[in-house]
């Protein structure tokens, strides 16, 4: 178990930049998940932790040990990858003995590792099968107790889930977590499914374009995203133009463009002054709807024009307009059925978590801080 | 009437009757309605290969049943008949045992040796697809295609006065100059370059996804591990099918001896011209031909075994 | 496709294809009238050439390369000549298939040489009893033949083939054209001194060790005419006894060959017609080599040895084992005239020394324009006693003295049958495989 710290990475490809200048510290026993959309370099700065690239410049530190220049099999490691990697002309047992072999552990002791192994991955009992004769889900638990098996410094996972399907993707990405609560080993997952980061991580860095944007507690990334692409990406916001009204120290005022009404955020970059143009950011299922005439005991409350309104997957989502600016309202509890008639009337929302994020001239919706 | 003749007359007589004797084709008259408009539209090439293909080979094997007679006490003529004597005389006496162990030895020995030398090209133009790689490959393959310059030009090469010798004199390795001509070390030189060897290799390598051997690397296994324990092992099925491959064309070197050594050698295909020319022996060559034949269709069906898919259990 | 074929319908189709198939190959062209003698008297050239003419003035020979003249220089020579004598060029082509294969493979077709084209078969003695056996030969000087038959008249009767049955009055089935040839051999004579060299066992001397070119004694022929003259030469002296044309007198052969001979040779090959090993010969890395007597005197004459006279050819006196080429005519030959003026033609002065020799004035012409390395593997000694005499000046000292003292002449039916034996043999006793 070993902190990972990355000092300055960059890595090319030709003329595009994939990881482009990233500093970042992980510390120790963490469960990270390095999270972005597809491209942004998450993969890239993975596979520079481990070895199977080399970066054009910086360094990567795995422990105090300078390892930018040590070649993957010198660095104590275990990696899974997106698709089952469990050789396939060796069982389950031999997959795990060979890793433990390669770490040079006594042969004595290698037996009882596999099965307790084996046993951390709920597959008692499966030593002998091939790969062939395992499910998708079945390969890459076993890929996962390889990696552990060795007892490596770090565990990195390359998007584990991405190749299992949605039932099996949400049940193993609790076991990831259990897993890591159980051996306390550091892990690095990358991830483009903001659910599994947020529900396994216990650290969450978001990656765009080949930085890291933001960084943080899976809820704290979650509620108060700092950048427009954060914003954007996580969960469903309502962005809407502000300009900032006042500035305390523990909360802002602002109001919106072309209109009056005017909302507390508790969640605002430190370097906002009356006048900076902001985006308003409410999570839609941060919204609770209330009755007309209990308006006042509730803060920041709007009225809402509503157009749509559909159930999908189980949630009443609520599409409308609010002072004209498109706002969605993902509902849930047991009253949001009766959100279903609510078409083309008007109804109270209430935001109690605004976020504040900055807003640029020429801004486009994905562009970072 | 000539022998021809009176084969294709069969032929008709054959083909007349069956067309008359409904009850007992009953099995086949299902096949042929379904393929039969399909099957005429054939029969033009059906006849063709047939008379130009398999009637040939037939005769061929048939010939491997013959025995040989002498005729008016100065000729040897072959003799219709049917005996194993050929058969027999091919895996008793002496001199075709040697040339079938011989020949085969040395196309296992060359199809290994060339396996070797054609990995690491294999595996370099696979991993690391260099530009002009195609080109590489392909070149690798001349000696296939120009085989009468570069079998003269290696044969140069080993002159007492060529290059090889040149070379390794003044690295003082040798004192005297090593004499190949004419002898079956040429041969073996030749066969052990790799050439279609490097092509189908690397095609196996190729199909060995990447991804295995990343997680070796990370597991500890050094390059070199990971070559042999992970990469050779599953790219078995193409490493076992080129070799099957390379062997079954190499039990049938015949150009190659006779030039380099003569064409009096100890290669099986060789043994078969000589049963042919001076010794006037057709059942005998015909026989030797058989064998050799038949190994090669031995080689072949476990090459396609091997190309089969494995299912999961 | 309309409605689905019956098996009836396919089957009766493929019948009657296979059927018209047969057919058409089986239509010959109408045979080529043979040419009646009653017709035509050959005495008179103008009959001659209808006759010729009737016939198709073509003739197709089997023959060996002649060092490249058969297809450059013989075609031409050969349809001046006719043209000369009787009026009308006549076309000469040669077999480039291997007459082994023909007579291996056309018997079992029930052909004969004439059906596959040949009229004239020139090979060494060695295969008159193969081809007699198989019935392909037709006497030459039969009834109403002899006025265009000349030469043949002259030709000495060592030379001649006769045998049974006789055909319109003839029994002539073969001729020479070679006064001899045979398998000798040539040594270099700056490494030994060449008065130790009178046989051919004086070839296993020590200092010959792995200095020698050699037919392989294994599957060539050659190679077992090259021993045979070993063979005879152990009789001679004593060493083996028993008849030479014996299995066990060869088997003791091989005994002693294996002792002997076996380490003095380093490469088995032809020396006469392989650039390699003759390198090898001129290079001094071989000192001696077996091959025919023509090689052996075209190599005595190679520019390289003219400038370092180094080579020798030794003529064992015991005796050298002979072969010579023999003409003869194609049983059932679609052209009976032509067929024999070729051969008439090939035992004249013009085709023996090919071109090159004295005319009635004594003047030397050299009519073909060969070189003299071409002339001396061309001319072999002449067929009669006039023939030898009008030899080239420049040519006699390549030639031994009493060529007929040397000839050492094969039981042809003795070895037909026993090549394979003989290889086996060498195999089993010398190479103890």
């Amino acid at each position: 178990m070993a902190n990972v710290r990355v000092e300055g990475l960059t890595k090319r490809y030709g003329q595009v930049v994939a990881v482009n200048n990233v500093d970042v510290e992980i510390k120790e026993g963490s469960l990270t998940a390095i999270l972005g959309p597809s491209g942004c370099g998450k993969t890239t700065l993975l596979r520079c932790i481990a070895g199977l690239l080399t970066p054009d410049a910086g360094k990567v530190f795995i422990g105090k040990e300078d390892v930018t220049n040590v070649p993957p099999f010198k660095r104590n490691l275990g990696m899974v990858f997106q698709r089952p990697s469990m050789f396939p002309h060796m069982t389950a047992y031999k997959n795990i003995a060979w890793a433990l072999q390669l770490r040079g552990w006594p042969k004595d002791k290698i037996s009882s590792r596999v099965t307790e192994m084996l046993k951390l991955v709920h597959l008692e009992g499966m030593e002998e099968r091939a790969f062939s004769q395992l499910s998708g889900g079945q390969a890459q638990r076993v890929v996962i107790a390889r990696a552990l098996a060795p007892q490596p410094d770090i565990l990195l996972l390359d998007e584990p889930l991405s190749s299992l399907d949605a039932k099996l993707r949400d049940q193993l990405k609790f076991e990831i977590a259990e897993i890591h609560r159980k051996t306390g080993c550091t892990t690095i997952m990358v991830t483009h499914d903001q659910s599994e980061a947020l529900t396994v991580a216990n650290n969450v860095l978001l990656m765009f374009e080949g930085k890291i944007v933001q960084e943080g507690d899976p809820l704290d990334v979650y509620r108060n995203p700092k950048t427009l692409f954060s914003a954007d990406f996580i969960g469903t916001n309502n962005m809407m133009p502000a300009k900032v009204v006042e500035v305390g120290a523990d909360k802002a005022i602002v109001q919106l463009d072309g209109a009056t009404t005017r909302l507390e955020a508790v969640s605002f970059p430190a370097d906002i002054r009356e006048g900076t143009p902001v985006w308003a950011c409410v999570r839609a299922d941060d919204v609770d709807i209330v009755d007309a005439n209990e308006r006042n005991r509730y803060s920041n409350v709007a009225e809402v024009d509503v157009q749509r309104s559909s159930l999908t997957g189980g949630m009443v989502i609520v599409e409308g307009k609010l002072k004209g600016i498109p706002f969605r309202i993902h509902a849930g509890g047991s009253g949001r059925f009766e959100l279903l008639d609510v078409a083309g009337s008007t109804i109270s929302c209430a935001m109690p978590n605004v976020s504040l994020i900055h807003r640029d001239q020429d801004d486009s919706v994905l562009k970072a801080q | 009437m000539d022998r021809v003749k009176l084969f294709l007359l069969l032929l008709v007589v054959v083909t007349i009757v069956l067309a008359e004797a409904n009850p007992i084709m009953n099995r086949v008259k299902q096949f042929l309605r379904r393929h039969g408009s399909t099957l005429l539209l054939l029969s033009p090439l059906v006849i063709y290969m047939a008379l130009v293909f398999a009637v040939p080979v037939g005769f061929q094997v048939a010939f491997a049943f013959w025995r040989r007679e002498l005729y008016k006490g100065v000729l040897w003529r072959p003799v219709p008949a049917f005996t194993l004597e050929n058969f027999v005389r091919a895996f008793t006496e002496l001199e075709y045992v040697k040339s079938l162990g011989w020949t085969v030895g040395v196309a296992l020995f060359t199809s290994v040796v060339a396996l070797a030398l054609a990995l690491p090209v294999a595996y370099f133009l696979a991993r690391y697809k260099p530009w002009g790689g195609a080109f590489i490959e392909l070149s690798f393959l001349l000696p296939i295609f120009g085989d009468i310059f570069t079998i003269y030009a290696l044969s140069y090469a080993f002159t007492p006065t060529g290059p090889v010798n040149w070379v390794l004199m003044n690295l003082g390795l040798i004192s005297e100059p090593l004499r190949l001509q004419q002898s079956p070390a040429m041969v073996i030189v030749w066969m052990c370059l790799p050439t279609l060897m490097v092509l189908l290799i690397r095609s196996a390598i190729a199909g060995v996804d990447v991804m295995y051997e990343e997680a070796s690397q990370v597991m500890g296994a050094s390059w070199l591990r990971t070559f042999f324990k992970v990469t050779i092992p599953l790219a078995k099925k193409g490493i076992m099918g080129a070799l099957l491959l390379t062997v079954s064309s190499a039990v049938g070197a015949y150009t190659l001896p006779l030039i380099l050594v003569g064409p009096y050698n100890i290669w099986l295909a060789n043994k078969i011209t000589k049963e042919v020319d001076p010794y006037f022996n057709y059942p005998m060559a015909s026989a030797l031909g058989v064998i050799l034949t038949a190994l090669c269709a031995v080689l072949m069906y476990l090459y396609l075994r091997t190309q089969e898919e494995r299912r999961a259990a | 496709m309309a409605r689905k074929l019956t098996r009836r319908e396919f089957l009766l189709t493929t019948a009657a294809t296979t059927a018209g198939i047969a057919a058409i190959t089986s239509c010959k062209k109408a045979p080529a009238l043979v040419t009646s003698l009653g017709e035509f008297d050959l005495t008179k050239t103008d009959q001659v050439r209808s006759a010729l003419e009737k016939e198709g003035a073509a003739v197709h020979i089997t023959t060996w390369g002649f060092e490249g003249l058969r297809a450059e220089v013989i075609p031409a020579k050969f349809a001046e000549y006719t043209q000369k004598k009787y009026g009308i060029p006549v076309t000469y082509t040669f077999e480039t298939e291997s007459f082994s294969k023909m007579m291996t493979e056309l018997p079992i077709a029930g052909k004969t040489a004439a059906d596959a084209g040949l009229d004239v078969i020139d090979k060494e003695e060695e295969y008159y009893p193969r081809l007699m056996a198989l019935e392909w030969l037709e006497p030459i000087d039969q009834e109403g033949y002899a006025p265009i038959l000349e030469n043949v008249k002259k030709v000495e009767e060592s030379y001649k083939l006769r045998d049974e049955p006789k055909v319109g009055g003839s029994d002539l089935y073969g001729t020479m054209y070679q006064g001899f040839e045979w398998l000798q051999a040539l040594i270099r004579k700056d490494k030994v001194d060449i008065n130790n060299y009178k046989d051919w066992t004086d070839l296993a001397r020590a200092e010959l060790k792995g200095r020698g070119v050699c037919y392989p004694m294994d599957g060539d022929s050659r190679g077992h005419f090259v021993f045979a003259g070993f063979l005879n030469s152990l009789i001679k002296q004593g060493t083996i006894k028993g008849n030479l044309w014996d299995e066990a007198t060869w088997e003791a052969g091989f005994k002693w060959w294996k002792d002997n001979m076996e380490d003095k040779v380093h490469k088995w090959g032809d020396i006469g017609n392989n650039p390699d090993l003759r390198l090898l010969l001129e290079t001094g890395e071989v000192w001696w080599g077996a091959t025919w007597g023509v090689y052996t005197r075209a190599m005595l004459a190679l520019p390289w040895n003219r400038r370092d006279n180094a080579l020798w050819a030794f003529y064992p006196k015991s005796g050298i084992l002979t072969n010579r080429e023999t003409c003869h005519v194609a049983k059932g030959t679609k052209h009976p005239v032509g067929a024999r003026i070729l051969i008439d033609w090939m035992m004249s002065n013009e085709f023996v020394h090919a071109g090159w020799y004295k005319d009635e004035k004594g003047v030397e012409q050299n009519r073909w324009n060969i070189t003299e390395d071409k002339y001396l593997a061309l001319y072999t000694g002449g067929v009669f006693d006039d023939q030898r005499k009008v030899m080239p000046e420049f040519a006699k000292p390549y030639y031994p003295e009493n060529p007929g003292s040397l000839i050492l002449p094969c039981d042809w039916n003795w070895y037909s049958s026993r090549g394979e034996w003989i290889s086996k043999a060498y195999q089993r006793i010398v190479l103890g495989s």
